[in-house]
């Protein structure tokens, strides 16, 4: 069989399996639909929280980014880990004795506000708006690539199965297929990761495997290689990098906080029965993503280097464009590799630079999001693990579109209508709007899958800042101080998202030409500048706080008994 | 809100009652202690009958601090809770963004196996000490809450 039909063939089953698992786990109650009854298991939860929070940029992009940036790739490793040790230790488990079902219930009631409520909701269907539309995006390429369909059908299959299960199951259908598209897009991630890692040093793990030497009798270590081929070619050493240290110290401390305060990862941990559940939880998750974030590092490197091999040959004079492998071909079709023969001489050679640039060698563009895709190809795999990676791929951009719906819908119907709005609806009519604000939230992600906006990487970071900006601090601050009063609060929010916004717009979408390091504030990109965002959060929110009145007793009673871990019951919506 | 008032007042009356018995006896922290929050908890109960602002629900966790036998008790809880998630954060910062980034070049001197160590840090170490730092919590955790008699 061609990579084609066993294609058809892996993507239809993993299909088959998530739509019987929705059908199977259908909700019967808003409480099924928001949380799945807070009846989950630990581990199952772990593994869907993994699954929801891998996405299409995880699967298919990371291990690409760091493939090219090398040390600088490491931000998004401990970023996007690191996150979870602030998540588990610091908010997971109040927020689920909180026993709530949203983000904006907990900012709304512990600061006894509506206004602190809408500021939440806002934010957080902002949020899962910028991530959603880049997921969808996801889905169409993977299709596009391997089933050989155009974009825009891509994308509308696509939408077909996330309506199925996420409108249809709710959290609880949500929670089981996500257990599903984990241990998918995880066996398609580890597989060709392991043959190549078995090929190129010998290693069966792919995490001792780049630290060790190559297999090919030349006794160098491998990333000694890949230092001595980076810096002949004119890149940065691969693991030195080329970023300061401000500004990965800030990339990473942004990416680690806005990971603890994404709505819809927090929401994860209210599906768990109880508060010693909730912490158990959330160390499986970061064992199951563990595993994924410690081979991409390694499947980067194995990438690059082969990359850089067949490309130039292994005696670094080019290969003949003639000769080069079905892969090359196979993604110059879709436009994502790109060959200018600037000297002429029918080879292929890629060093740093650009293609269009006289005074650069480079012949050969890359787009780093082929990588992880094209990485079995290069590897020369068999065909069925190349179709394997694309049901990783789908199954990752499915998860995560999923969850963030899920959350986008339950801003509308629960926070936005049950609790500012229209506070006697019927528990029937409010899974109705959950359901109507679902729909209306794929087709409006369908349109920015299939018209991107220019500035989808741009906006991603945006959604992390704003939530290290804004969720993190009001939620550690709601947890850890009792004097912490609304107007505290909401100023803080105010003014930590006000700022980061501000700085972000300014040179991404104002003055982009002005986006280097030089006009920085303390060299900060504005990947990075969440975190100064957050320390303006809290610095603004403590002077408020000290001149306006003391909190309420009963929120103080409040606090008390989110600190103790007794007692949880069911989420309550009411 | 008359029964609201009804039990304000008794649980002022209860409330000086007991001091005033107490005050005598050299236990009188813990009894007004119990004495209060009991009363707090009829408070908070008939509040929850006569409104429905949004505290009620916690109001009623009133109880919760129940499970703890004192005050004191939920204090030496909260403080060893913090000081525990205090060290782990020690530890968290000093692998990712100590021996990651701020002291990379540094640990990039030392090999280990074929990795620079502060890359192998930055990329694989920090990520295993992650994980392990979340299980310990998990396991102190649940020995803190059965010392302290909260476990479920």
């Amino acid at each position: 069989m061609d990579v084609q039909s066993f294609t058809f063939l892996i993507v239809g089953l993993s299909f088959a399996l998530y739509i019987g698992i929705a059908i199977w786990a259908r909700a019967g109650s808003t409480n099924e639909f928001y949380v799945a009854g807070g009846g989950v298991p630990p581990v199952a939860n772990g593994m869907a929280t993994a699954a929801d929070w891998m996405s299409a940029a995880s699967f298919i992009s990371m291990a690409g980014i760091i493939s090219f940036a090398g040390y600088d790739g490491g931000v998004y490793l401990m970023g996007w880990t690191g996150g979870y040790v602030l998540l588990a230790l610091c908010l997971a488990p109040y927020l689920r004795k909180f026993g709530k079902f949203t983000v904006p219930d907990f900012i709304g009631d512990r600061y006894y506000s509506q206004v602190a409520r809408v500021v939440a909701i806002l934010c957080a269907i902002f949020i899962c708006f910028t991530y959603i539309a880049g997921q969808m995006r996801g889905v169409g390429v993977v299709f596009s690539r391997f089933l050989e369909v155009d974009i825009e059908t891509g994308v509308y299959i696509g939408m077909v199965i996330v309506f199925f299960y996420a409108v249809l199951g709710g959290m609880k259908g949500i929670t089981y297929t996500q257990v599903a598209q984990y241990c998918v897009l995880v066996f398609a991630y580890l597989v060709p990761a392991i043959f190549i890692s078995m090929m190129m040093t010998g290693h069966l793990l792919p995490q001792t495997g780049f630290g060790a030497t190559l297999a090919d009798g030349s006794n160098t270590y491998l990333l000694d290689k890949l230092d001595g081929l980076s810096t002949e070619l004119g890149f940065a050493q691969y693991t030195e990098g080329s970023k300061s240290m401000i500004d990965v110290f800030a990339i990473t401390a942004a990416l680690m906080v806005g990971t603890a305060g994404l709505p819809h990862v927090i929401v994860r941990f209210f599906t768990v029965p109880k508060v010693k559940d909730t912490r158990i939880s959330a160390a499986w998750t970061l064992v199951f993503i563990a595993i994924v974030y410690t081979t991409a590092p390694a499947v980067a490197s194995f990438a690059r280097v082969n990359m850089i091999d067949t490309i130039n040959g292994k005696d670094g004079s080019g290969t003949a464009y003639a000769e080069a492998p079905q892969w090359v071909k196979n993604w110059e079709r879709t436009g994502l590799i790109t060959f200018n023969d600037k000297n002429g001489d029918g080879k292929m050679f890629y060093s740093a630079g650009k293609i269009d640039d006289p005074a650069s060698t480079n012949e050969v563009k890359i787009d780093r999001d082929i990588m992880v895709l094209a990485n079995p190809e290069i590897a020369d795999l068999p065909a069925w693990v190349i179709a394997l990676v694309a049901a990783g791929g789908i199954a990752a951009a499915l998860s995560t579109t999923a969850g963030l719906l899920l959350v986008i819908s339950t801003s509308v119907s629960h926070d936005l209508l049950k609790r500012t709005l229209k506070p006697d609806i019927s528990d029937k009519q409010e899974l109705m709007a959950a359901r109507l604000a679902a729909m209306v939230a794929i087709g409006i992600s369908a349109y920015f899958g299939i018209n991107p906006p220019g500035f989808v990487a741009s906006v991603v970071a945006f959604a992390f800042g704003l939530a290290a900006a804004s969720f993190f601090p009001a939620i550690i601050m709601g947890i850890f101080s009792k004097r912490m009063n609304k107007e505290g609060a909401i100023a803080g929010m105010i003014s930590g998202i006000g700022f980061t916004a501000a700085y972000i717009i300014y040179f991404k979408f104002v003055s982009p030409e002005l986006n280097a390091p030089a006009n920085w504030l303390f060299g900060i990109s504005p990947e990075g500048i969440g975190i100064i965002g957050m320390l303006v959060n809290f610095g603004v929110a403590a002077v408020v706080m000290k001149l306006t009145a003391e909190t309420p007793d009963e929120v103080k009673r409040m606090v008390d008994g989110i600190r103790n871990p007794k007692g949880s019951g069911e989420a309550h919506a009411h | 809100m008359q029964i609201f008032f009804k039990v304000l007042i008794l649980k002022s009356i209860k409330y000086i009652q007991v001091v005033l018995i107490c005050s005598l006896r050299k236990r009188h922290l813990v009894f007004t202690t119990k004495v209060s929050i009991q009363s707090r908890q009829a408070v908070a109960t008939v509040k929850r009958s006569i409104n429905t602002n949004a505290y009620t629900h916690y109001a009623l966790n009133g109880e919760l601090i129940m499970a703890f036998k004192s005050e004191e008790q939920a204090k030496a809880y909260w403080s060893e809770n913090l000081a525990l998630m205090f060290k782990l954060l020690v530890i968290w910062f000093v692998v990712s963004f100590g021996c990651g980034i701020l002291f990379v070049d540094v640990l990039n001197e030392v090999r280990f196996f074929g990795f620079k160590l502060g890359f192998w840090f930055s990329q694989q170490g920090a990520i295993y000490t992650f994980v392990a730092l979340i299980f310990v919590y998990v396991s102190k955790m649940d020995a803190l809450d059965k010392k302290y008699g909260v476990d479920e």
